[in-house]
């Protein structure tokens, strides 16, 4: 367990500038915001950026921190737990300064962050909606990266070309259910996100975000099975 | 002590067969060397060796516990890899204070001991080093690691000779200081020669002498002369190599008993080959 923590301390040591940056620029745009505050209408909100973010950063958690395990002779199964809690901690860490900024940001009156325009204002369930969002985020963009790494040169524009085929596919499979599959979908994610009722409800959301989540880390261990290191 | 146990180990990469049902046994505290020409296996099994890569066949132990996914054994080997696998902007300092977070045993008074004779600066990040101080940083790092058992791939890569020689010594000395299994995987045969005890030679995959240097090399011998006599000496003899410059020839002679009456009446020499010519010899003829 001690070379899991080590190799999660070098992790979140991997990823501090990264974040130090992105929360420089988050504080120019807060500036910005309290500058233009007052000479426009509608709301501006900071939300979202944590979410893209996040997701960069899993896409950049894998290759270089692999072959450093790999010069430690760490094994897979650390280098998995160790990325898995360092993109976890992260999320929680980013979450709550998340919270707390808009916290802040919300006594503007331009101000609505992402969540109170969709679910309404409720600290707890903000801070569990936007540190499960993160989780998955991060986890989406670790395994995007280890899917391109494991892929051959074939598979790599197979994968490249499947979003643009979804589209298409559902579309072609919609007609053949008489419109079915995109009402059954429609329905799913309401449900999924918490929009099933009168008024939303994030816990739903959460929950969600932290399945899908654990569906990623399952499919993860899969490609980090027997994964080679590649020049 | 330390038990290293390969059984029926082969690698295939697609249609490549890098390894061939290699059996091995590396027993105790030696320092060994393990020679083959290029693409013969060597990388391949310290890969395999350090759980880097999954057989495609067969099992490795080290002290009678598999390798693969057990951190417990893969804690007690440093594996120096001949491609760098540091993050380009980690700085050398900052190597060596992680490599002690997942090495219990690094010396980081040592490793910086051995920067300074070394040179290497270790403010510099591992990006800015040349191909020779990689290699140094590495060695480094290996040496420094605390590790029972040490894997070296080229660790002289891009070094020049002083560097090569100090390199060598230090590997000595810090066995003697602290006995381990050292493997030193090389194309420098004659260089590395003088400290190493056994020898793993691979060819094409295949394992074809693991045996004490001694042993190896007193079991050929070099006859050299006129080149007819040379040739009247081998008649009926298993050699597997000659040289030749104009009128004078060397053979190697591999096994049987040395003929002192029959050289000496036919004017030859006869002398221990050195061990890279042996090494040229065995893989060329991979008798």
């Amino acid at each position: 367990m001690a070379r899991v923590w080590s190799f999660t301390k070098y992790q979140l040591r991997d990823y501090r500038t990264a974040v130090l940056v992105f929360y420089l620029v988050l504080a120019a745009m807060i500036a910005l915001t309290l500058g233009i505050s007052g000479r426009m209408e509608g709301h501006a909100s900071l939300s979202g950026g944590s979410f893209i973010f996040v997701f960069v950063i899993g896409l950049n958690c894998f290759k270089t921190s692999f072959r450093f395990a790999q010069a430690n002779n760490l094994s897979r199964r650390v280098f998995y737990l160790a990325t898995l809690l360092s993109l976890v901690g992260l999320a929680v860490i980013m979450g709550a300064v998340d919270v707390i900024l808009d916290a802040v940001m919300d006594r503007l009156p331009i101000y609505l962050g992402l969540f109170d325009q969709i679910y309404g204002k409720s600290a707890v369930a903000k801070g569990l909606w936007t540190t499960a969002s993160l989780i998955f985020a991060s986890s989406l963009g670790w395994m995007i990266t280890m899917i391109y790494y494991r892929s051959n040169t074939v598979w790599k524009v197979i994968v490249s070309l499947s979003p643009a085929v979804v589209v298409p596919v559902l579309s072609i499979l919609n007609r053949l259910t008489g419109g079915r599959l995109i009402h059954s979908l429609l329905s799913f994610l309401k449900r999924a996100f918490g929009f099933a009722g009168e008024t939303p409800n994030p816990y739903p959301a959460v929950l969600t975000f932290l399945v899908g989540s654990a569906l990623i880390w399952a499919v993860n261990v899969a490609l980090l099975y027997r994964a080679p290191v590649k020049e | 002590m330390s038990r290293i146990e390969l059984r029926s180990l082969s690698k295939r990469y697609g249609q490549t067969l890098a390894l061939k049902q290699v059996d091995l046994t590396l027993e105790g505290q030696k320092i060994v060397g393990l020679l083959g020409r290029n693409g013969a296996g060597k990388t391949t099994l310290l890969n395999l060796l350090t759980a880097k890569l999954h057989p495609t066949e067969g099992t490795i132990a080290i002290d009678g516990e598999p390798v693969w996914e057990n951190d417990a054994v893969l804690g007690r080997v440093f594996y120096m890899t001949e491609a760098n696998l540091h993050p380009g902007s980690l700085r050398v300092r900052e190597a060596f204070q992680w490599t002690a977070q997942f090495y219990p045993g690094f010396r980081t008074a040592y490793g910086e001991e051995l920067a300074r004779r070394f040179e290497l600066d270790t403010s510099k990040r591992v990006k800015e080093l040349s191909t020779g101080y990689s290699s140094i940083f590495k060695a480094i790092l290996a040496l420094a690691s605390g590790a029972s058992i040490l894997l070296f791939d080229e660790p002289v890569l891009g070094l020049d000779a002083n560097h090569r020689e100090m390199l060598y010594r230090e590997i000595l000395a810090n066995y003697i200081e602290e006995p381990k299994v050292v493997i030193i995987s090389t194309h420098l045969i004659d260089e590395v020669a003088d400290i190493l005890e056994e020898v793993i030679i691979i060819d094409k995959g295949r394992v074809i002498r693991h045996q004490p240097v001694e042993e190896l090399l007193e079991s050929a011998y070099a006859v050299s002369g006129e080149a007819s006599k040379v040739d009247q000496y081998i008649q009926g003899r298993n050699y597997l190599s000659e040289e030749r410059l104009q009128n004078f020839k060397s053979v190697i002679v591999l096994g049987g008993a040395v003929d002192r009456a029959l050289a000496k009446s036919l004017g030859l020499e006869i002398g221990r080959p050195e061990l890279q010519k042996l090494f040229i010899a065995l893989t060329n003829s991979n008798a």
